[in-house]
């Protein structure tokens, strides 16, 4: 066999349906680190060849390309999945074949198969910083609005039991729409939001809806310096879809943002918009979906072979310098150990840290049921760049 | 409303349960293999504190707050293990290879609070876990309200039967005669109860 072969991997993300904006920011980071990795040679001078299909959002179809993929384009590895729904409809898939799955997505956690790589955050990197810093700057009477799924509900009760144990804590409502909700569904809410005046409210809105709820708040008349919006999902791609001044005040916490005022994330952001243009809004799951292709060809350069045995061993405990900083895959459960990171969009549309993880970042700890204020005392509070 | 409140504080079990569980201290008797192996690694992703032995101990370890153990028919035909009985007060989890009717029946006469099957795989043994320490804990509760229960039932139907006789003998109302036997509880400082099993216990003394 030649080893001049080129080596086909699967890119599994929709680039239309509900959720498109964010897929398609995590596909082209995919085929923007691929782009990357053969310029320098590809894989000992295989090149990297992506097979990709849209499975528009839906879990089955997400489900029969996986199969499709493996089967017939001969795929070892996949790198995809946003939602959870559609990650769960391709883990039988990967386990089925035993090939490899990179998901880089925060999710909501108690999960663990042998064939997956978790390259987004668990709630004990973003929930846990959210909910201690939201309740020490706004307080602990909070609104939850969602969308209906299951990330969404162990989000909230992951927020709901942290704000129960603060004094005065009060959890004032907590309401779900559906994924495609319209603009007109979220008019009541921020009604009832406004009546209720909570100190701040905790959207887990994912998809198109997010820029309705931001909408209709500023519509309504709600001042984000008094009252913000915290989410664990909004990114630079939903503010550039509902513009920066609706968007303002805003908090997200997320271990990446363009803002990272690094040379060399710079550099990468520069080179991207060079290669795609601006259209895609690099985000949180932007920066996870490509460096788990670094990391993935890194692994595979040593092993030789993308096989899921040859591959696996050089994956586990793997550290990478990736732009949020340097990361590294837990060999126990194969999440990886992320740097949190909390933002607030300012006047320009894009996020300032307001907050950050001590260097050395924090360990996934996807099993953990109950936050305690460990997770986040290494949270260094930065001097704040607005409203004082 | 009641419902609501109920429904809550149930919610708020099951997270007590996982939260149990993050430092739960798990007994594991099992010969090394590669479904030993998973059952460890998942138990300490999700935070348990394990230790493996084989062949199974007569003894639990100090402390133990959960047990799995391997079931076969080979096992269950050795001598009896002190700690695998049905009036377990902690979870006892079955680890088997068939599905079969003998080795279910052995699991459930054992007193299994619940099964993980070989090839062991990493999705199930949290419900598995979860579940079992429900519903042993359950058990528990309701053998405690179950005894609180008959002994209560005992007491009222020896109240009644004093009552009978002193209503009889002293050709008073039952309503007096309970009357009767309140004072004497309250002037003796003893419950009720005793009191009747006293008239009882002398009616009985007088017709023998």
């Amino acid at each position: 066999m030649a080893n001049s072969d080129p080596i086909h991997v699967g890119v599994l993300f929709s680039t239309s349906g509900a959720t498109a904006t964010i897929e398609r920011s995590q596909a082209f980071a995919t085929f923007f680190a691929i782009s990357e990795i053969n310029a320098a040679g590809g894989i000992h001078g295989r090149e990297l060849v992506p097979i990709y299909y849209d499975p528009q959002g839906i879990p089955r179809q997400y489900q029969a390309f996986a199969e499709r993929m493996i089967r017939d384009d001969k795929v070892n590895v996949i790198f995809g999945c946003y939602m959870s729904s559609t990650r769960k409809a391709v883990i039988p898939v990967v386990e089925k074949w035993r090939k490899l799955l990179f998901y880089p997505t925060p999710y909501e956690g108690f999960e663990f198969s042998p064939h997956v790589i978790y390259t987004g955050a668990a709630p004990n990197q973003n929930s846990a910083q959210l909910a201690d810093y939201m309740t020490r700057h706004f307080g602990a009477r909070i609104y939850l609005v969602g969308s209906d799924y299951i990330y969404p509900y162990e989000s909230n009760r992951i927020m709901s039991d942290f704000i129960l144990e603060v004094p005065g804590g009060k959890k004032l409502a907590e309401r779900y729409l559906p994924l495609d909700a319209t603009e007109k569904d979220f008019i009541p809410i921020v009604r009832d939001i406004k009546a209720k005046a909570p100190d701040f409210v905790f959207s887990t809105v994912v998809g198109k809806a997010t820029r309705m709820l931001y909408q209709a708040y500023a519509d309504i008349g709600m001042d984000a310096a008094k009252i913000p919006i915290a989410s664990l999902t909004t990114c630079e791609a939903e503010v550039a879809e509902m513009g920066r001044r609706i968007a303002a005040g805003h908090i997200t916490s997320a271990p990446y943002f363009q803002s990272i005022g690094s040379e060399r994330n710079q550099a990468c952001l520069r080179n991207f918009r060079q290669q795609f243009g601006d259209e895609i809004e690099p985000n949180m799951c932007w920066e996870a979906a490509y460096f788990q292709a670094q990391l993935f060809a890194e692994a595979m350069r040593e092993a030789g072979d993308d096989s899921y045995e040859a591959l696996l061993p050089r994956l586990l405990g793997r550290e990478y310098q990736a732009l949020q900083g340097r990361v590294a895959i837990n060999p126990a459960n194969h999440h990886t150990r992320l740097n949190p990171r909390l933002g607030r969009v300012n006047e320009q549309g894009m996020f300032d840290i307001i907050a950050e993880s001590a260097a050395g970042g924090v360990t996934p700890d996807p099993y953990l049921v109950t936050h305690t204020g460990e997770e986040w005392n290494s949270l260094q509070y930065l001097p704040e760049t607005m409203h004082g | 409303m009641a419902s609501n409140g109920k429904r809550s504080a149930r919610q708020r079990s099951t997270l007590d349960l996982f939260r149990s569980l993050r430092n739960a201290r798990i007994a594991i008797f099992h010969p090394k293999d590669e479904n030993r192996d998973i059952l460890v690694q998942q138990l300490q992703r999700i935070g348990c504190q394990t230790v493996t032995l084989w062949p199974p101990l007569a003894e639990l370890p100090e402390n133990t707050d959960i047990v799995f153990f391997l079931l076969n028919a080979e096992a269950s035909a050795k001598k009896k293990l002190p700690w695998l009985n049905p009036a377990s007060a902690i979870p006892l989890i079955g680890i088997v290879e068939y599905e079969n009717p003998t080795i279910l029946d052995t699991a459930t006469s054992l007193g299994c609070h619940g099964i993980l099957v070989s090839p062991v795989h990493t999705n199930g043994i949290l419900s598995t876990l979860i579940m079992a320490i429900h519903h042993c804990q359950e058990i528990k509760a309701l053998n405690k309200r179950n005894q609180r229960l008959e002994q209560k039932l005992q007491a009222a139907n020896q109240i009644s039967a004093a009552q009978t006789i002193l209503a009889r003998t002293r050709n008073i109302s039952a309503i007096e005669a309970y009357k009767a036997m309140r004072e004497q509880a309250m002037l003796k400082r003893v419950t009720i109860e005793e009191i009747a099993r006293a008239i009882l216990h002398a009616d009985g003394i007088l017709h023998s």
